[in-house]
C-alpha cells in the first residue's frame, strides 16, 4: 500500500480522536458520577432512572407524611392522657363529695371542678401545627365553645371530618379522632342535605343520664325554595316525650342556615329532668346543596362538658350530686380508653409503614445507584488504560510524523 | 552532428526542469485538501532516420497526469452524503435531548413528581398556606419546564430553517462555481492543456455539495461535469440551477428551484435531508407527545379541581364540570406551551380546592389530584410511564442514529484513507523524484558541456 503523508496524518488523527473521545467520556462519568446523562446514553436505563426516581420521590413523600402523622397522633394521645387525668380527678371529687366531712370545704372542690372544666375545654380545643386535634376537618372554628346561653356546644361544622393521609401507593390512613366520637352527647347535624329533597327523616338514639335509651327523630320538610320545617321528637316507645319545631331559612348563596324561627341560628339545650335527659340539639351545621344528601345526625345524651358544668352548679348550690353523673364520667373514661387504644393502633400502623418505606428507600436508592452511578473504580482503571493508549499514540506519532527523506539528505 | 547533441541536451534540461516544477508543485500542496498528486510522464522524442539508421532525439514530456481513483471518488460522494445526513441528525437530536434535561433534578419527570407530591402534602395539611404555596411553586416550575422545552423546540426550528437557507445559498454559489470551472476546463482542453488543478477544485466542490444533498455525478466527453441533486437539475456545461427553501402552510420545509416551487429536490441523504426530516417529522412528533402530556395534566387536574371546595368561608367551587359557571380551574389551560396557572390561585392560595366536602381541613380532593400520578390517565398508562416510554423512544432514535454516524464514519474514513493513499503526496516519493530529476538535469548539462568541449577541440584545429 502506498503511504502518503496525508494518509499518515489523517490515520493518526482518526485514531487519536477515537482515544480522546473515550477519555473524555470516562472523565465526564467520573466528574458527574453518572453514567446516564441523557436518554441516548442508555434509553432503557434512562427510563428506569425516571421510574426509580419517581418511586423514591413518592417514598420520600410518604415518609414525610407518616412522620407528620405520627407527630399528630402522639400529640392527640398526649392530650387524651391529660383529659383522662383531669377526668379521673373530677370523678374522685364526686366520690369525696359524698363524704359529709368534705362538704365543709366545698368551695375548694368547686374551684377544682371549675379548673377541670376550663382545662377540658382547653384540651378539647388543642391544636397541632395550627390544626385542631379534635376539630374534624375544620381548622378555622374552635370545635367546642361555651355559648352565650351558658352551656357548651359544638361550634364546628365538620367535627366529624376525617383527616386522611396517603402513606402508601394504595394506603390512605385516617390520623385524627373525630370530635364527635370523643365528645359524645351532642345531637349534632353535619354534612349536606339536598335542598331539592321534599322530605327527609333522620333518627338517632337519645340516652338519659341513667343510661336509658330513647328514640330521637328529626323530620325535614321543604316548604319553599329556601325554607324547611324541622320537627324533632323524642320518643319512649310509641309515646312522644318531647317535640321541637324549627323553621329554617337558607341562604342560597352560602347554602347555610341564616335563621331559625326568624332569629339567629342557635343550638337548643333540651332538659327533661323527669326522664334524666339532658343534651344539646344542633341543626346549625347543616349545609343545603343541590347534591345528594350526605348529612349525619349523631346520637344525643349527656356530654362531659355540660355534665361537669351541671355538677359544678349542684356543688355550688350545695345540692347532692346524683350518682347518675358518675356513670357519665365512667362512660367517658371508657370511651377515652378505647380512643387512646385506637390512636395507639394508628401510631403502630404508621410506625410499621414507616419501617417498610424506610426499607424500600434503601432498596430503591441502591437500585438507582446501580443503574445510574458510575462504577468509579472501573472508570478509573479504564481511564488509565485509555490515557496510556493516548500517550502511546502521541509518542509514536511524534516520532514518525516529522520524519521524511529530507532529514537524511 | 554536434548540434544534435546540443539539441538533445537542451530538450533534456527543459524536460527535467518541468519535472522539477511538478515535484515542487506536489510538495507545495502536500497539505492542500482535495489536491490530487501529479506525475510527469516522459516519452522519448520522435527519432530521425538516416538511411537504415535511427537517430534518437532525446526526451520530451508527454503528459502531467492526475493520479486519482475514480471509483473511490464516486464512493466518497455517496458516503459523504449518508454520513453528513446521520451526523447532522445526530447533532440535532442531541440538542433536542439536551432540552429535556433527563434524567436530572430539572427534568419534566422530577418536576411532575414534585407537583403531584405537593398535592399530597396539601392533602395532609389542607389548612396550611405554606403547603399551598409550595404547590403553586411546583406547578410554576413544571410549567416553566414545559415552556422551556417548547421555546427550545421553536428556537431550534427557527435556527434550522435559517441554517438550511444559508446552506442552500452556499449550494447555489458552489453550483455557479462549477459552471465556471466547467467552462475553463473546456477552454483549456481546446488548447490541449489538461487543467489538473481546476479539476481538483471542481472535484472538491462536488464533494462539498454531496455533504448537503444526495448527488449524482456524470462527466461527458468534453470534460463537462453534470450534477443531479435528488432528481433536480444542478449544473451542466453551460447552466447552473438556483434553489430556495419553502415552507408549506402546514409548516413543512421543502427545497425547490428558485423559479419553480413545484420542482423540488427529493431529499434522501445529506445535511438537507437531516434538517428537513427533523424539522418536518421528528420535532412535531416529540412536541406532540409533550403537548399530549401537558394537556392531560391540565385536563385531569382541572376536572377534579372544579369539583372541590376552596379554603374560603363560605367555600367556593363544588362544580360538576370545568364548563360550569363559577368553576374554579387550577390551570387556565395549556397555552403557548406553558401550563397557565389560574390567576386567582396565583394571587390567593385559598382558591386551591383541596377539600371535597367544603370543610376547610378536608384534603380529599387534593388527595384525588395527587393520585392522578398513579392512575392510567394517558394512552392506558400513567403519566410517568408514558414519559418513560417517550424517553426510551428519544434515546433509541438518538442511539440508532449515532450507530449510523459511527458506521458511515468508519466507511468514510476508510475511503478517505484510500484516496489519500492513492492521490496524496508522499514527501519521500517527491524527494526521491527530485534527486532523480536533479541528477538527470546535471547529466544533461554534462552532455552539453562535453559537446562544447568537442566543438572547442574542432575550433582549435582551425
Amino acid at each position: 500500500m502506498r503511504i502518503s503523508d496525508r494518509f499518515l496524518t489523517n490515520s493518526f488523527l482518526t485514531n487519536l480522536n477515537g482515544n480522546k473521545e473515550q477519555v473524555s467520556k470516562i472523565q465526564r462519568q467520573i466528574s458527574t458520577n453518572s453514567k446516564i446523562e441523557k436518554p441516548s446514553d442508555s434509553p432503557t436505563g434512562a427510563a428506569r432512572v425516571v421510574r426509580l426516581v419517581k418511586q423514591l420521590d413518592q417514598n420520600e413523600q410518604y415518609r414525610n407524611a407518616i412522620n407528620q402523622a405520627i407527630e399528630f397522633t402522639n400529640t392527640s394521645a398526649s392530650v387524651l392522657d391529660q383529659m383522662k387525668e383531669n377526668g379521673t380527678r373530677a370523678s374522685v371529687i364526686l366520690t369525696e363529695l359524698k363524704n359529709p366531712v368534705n362538704k365543709m370545704i366545698k368551695g375548694n372542690y368547686e374551684e377544682q371542678l371549675k379548673n377541670i372544666y376550663d382545662i377540658f375545654i382547653e384540651l378539647a380545643n388543642s391544636k397541632h401545627e395550627g390544626r385542631y386535634l379534635f376539630g374534624g376537618t375544620d381548622s378555622v372554628n374552635q370545635p367546642i365553645i361555651k355559648n352565650s346561653a351558658g352551656y357548651v356546644e359544638i361550634n364546628s361544622d365538620f367535627i366529624d371530618g376525617r383527616q386522611m393521609v396517603k402513606i402508601g401507593d394504595n394506603l390512605d390512613q385516617q390520623i385524627n379522632l373525630q370530635g364527635d366520637e370523643i365528645f359524645k352527647g351532642f345531637a349534632n347535624f353535619t354534612g349536606n342535605l339536598n335542598i331539592n329533597e321534599a322530605s327527609k327523616t333522620f333518627t338517632n338514639v337519645i340516652e338519659g343520664l341513667d343510661g336509658k335509651k330513647y328514640t330521637g327523630e328529626a323530620v325535614f320538610t321543604k316548604t319553599g325554595a329556601d325554607t324547611f320545617d324541622m320537627q324533632f321528637n323524642i320518643k319512649d316507645g310509641a309515646t312522644t316525650l318531647y317535640t321541637l319545631n324549627q323553621n329554617l331559612q337558607i341562604d342560597l348563596n352560602t347554602n347555610r342556615i341564616v335563621s331559625i324561627n326568624g332569629g339567629t341560628p342557635q343550638s337548643v339545650k333540651i332538659d327533661l329532668p323527669a326522664n334524666n335527659i339532658s343534651f344539646v340539639f344542633d341543626t346549625r351545621h347543616l349545609t343545603f346543596y343541590d347534591r345528594p344528601t350526605t348529612a349525619k345526625f349523631s346520637d344525643g345524651g349527656p356530654d362531659i362538658f355540660n355534665t361537669l358544668l351541671q355538677v359544678r352548679q349542684l356543688v355550688e348550690n350545695q345540692e347532692e350530686v346524683p350518682s347518675e353523673y358518675s356513670k357519665v364520667f365512667d362512660k367517658f373514661f371508657s370511651n377515652l380508653t378505647d380512643k387512646i387504644t385506637k390512636l395507639g393502633n394508628i401510631t403502630n400502623k404508621l410506625n410499621d409503614t414507616l419501617q417498610v418505606q424506610d426499607s424500600m428507600n434503601v432498596d430503591l436508592t441502591d437500585l438507582l445507584s446501580k443503574t445510574k452511578d458510575t462504577d468509579v473504580a472501573k472508570a478509573i482503571v479504564d481511564l488509565q488504560y485509555y490515557d496510556y493508549i493516548l500517550n502511546l499514540s502521541y509518542k509514536s506519532s511524534s516520532m514518525i510524523l516529522p520524519k521524511s527523506l529530507m532529514d537524511f539528505i | 552532428m554536434l548540434s544534435k547533441v546540443f539539441d538533445i541536451g537542451r530538450r533534456s534540461l527543459s524536460a527535467y526542469q518541468y519535472a522539477m516544477n511538478v515535484t515542487s508543485h506536489n510538495l507545495a500542496n502536500v497539505n492542500t485538501e482535495g489536491f490530487t498528486r501529479q506525475r510527469v510522464v516522459f516519452q522519448s522524442e520522435t527519432p530521425e532516420y538516416h538511411g537504415s539508421l535511427e537517430w534518437g532525439s532525446g526526451v520530451k514530456i508527454q503528459d502531467i497526469a492526475r493520479i486519482k481513483n475514480q471509483l473511490v471518488d464516486s464512493q466518497l460522494v455517496i458516503y459523504n452524503s449518508t454520513y453528513a445526513d446521520a451526523n447532522k441528525k445526530s447533532e440535532l437530536l442531541s440538542e433536542m435531548e439536551s432540552l429535556l434535561s433527563e434524567p436530572s433534578e430539572v427534568g419534566i419527570s422530577k418536576l411532575m413528581n414534585t407537583f403531584f407530591n405537593s398535592w399530597a402534602d396539601v392533602a395532609a395539611n389542607p389548612s396550611l398556606s405554606a403547603y399551598r404555596q409550595n404547590l403553586i411553586q411546583a406547578a410554576d416550575k413544571l410549567s416553566n419546564k414545559f415552556k422551556l422545552i417548547n421555546t427550545g423546540y421553536a428556537q431550534l426550528k427557527q435556527d434550522m430553517k435559517f441554517e438550511l437557507q444559508e446552506k442552500v445559498n452556499d449550494l447555489n454559489a458552489k453550483l455557479a462555481q462549477i459552471k465556471i470551472l466547467n467552462q475553463k476546463i473546456f477552454e483549456a482542453k481546446l488548447q490541449n492543456v489538461v487543467a489538473n488543478d481546476l479539476q481538483d477544485q471542481r472535484d472538491k466542490l462536488v464533494q462539498d455539495i454531496s455533504k448537503y444533498v444526495n448527488t449524482k455525478v456524470s462527466i461527458n466527453d468534453k470534460g463537462h461535469l453534470s450534477l443531479n441533486l435528488g432528481g433536480a437539475f444542478g449544473v451542466d456545461e453551460g447552466n447552473s440551477a438556483e434553489f430556495k427553501v419553502n415552507e408549506t402552510t402546514d409548516g413543512k420545509l421543502t427545497i425547490s428551484m428558485k423559479d419553480d416551487e413545484n420542482a423540488t429536490i427529493t431529499l434522501k441523504s445529506g445535511e438537507f435531508a437531516a434538517i428537513v426530516d427533523v424539522y418536518n417529522n421528528t420535532i412535531p412528533k416529540f412536541k406532540s407527545t409533550i403537548d399530549n402530556m401537558a394537556q392531560t395534566i391540565v385536563d385531569k387536574v382541572n376536572e377534579l379541581h372544579v369539583q372541590g371546595f376552596t379554603f374560603h368561608q363560605p367555600p367556593l367551587g363544588g362544580k360538576n364540570s370545568v364548563n360550569d359557571p363559577g368553576a374554579i380551574k387550577f390551570f387556565d389551560g395549556y397555552i403557548n406551551g406553558e401550563l397557565k396557572i389560574n390567576d386567582l390561585i396565583l394571587q390567593d392560595d385559598k382558591y386551591i380546592a383541596a377539600s371535597l366536602t367544603s370543610a376547610p381541613d378536608n384534603g380529599e380532593n387534593a388527595l384525588r389530584i395527587a393520585n392522578i400520578a398513579q392512575n392510567n390517565v394517558i394512552s392506558g398508562t400513567t403519566l410517568n410511564d408514558f414519559y418513560s416510554k417517550f424517553l426510551v423512544e428519544v434515546g433509541n432514535e438518538a442511539t440508532t442514529n449515532q450507530q449510523k454516524v459511527d458506521s458511515n464514519k468508519a466507511i468514510l474514513d476508510q475511503l478517505q484513507l484510500q484516496r489519500d493513499s492513492y492521490a496524496g503526496v508522499s514527501i519521500d516519493e517527491e524527494m526521491t523524484n527530485m534527486i532523480t530529476y536533479q541528477r538527470s538535469y546535471q547529466a544533461s548539462a554534462r552532455v552539453i558541456k562535453a559537446a562544447d568541449e568537442l566543438l572547442q577541440s574542432l575550433l582549435s584545429m582551425v
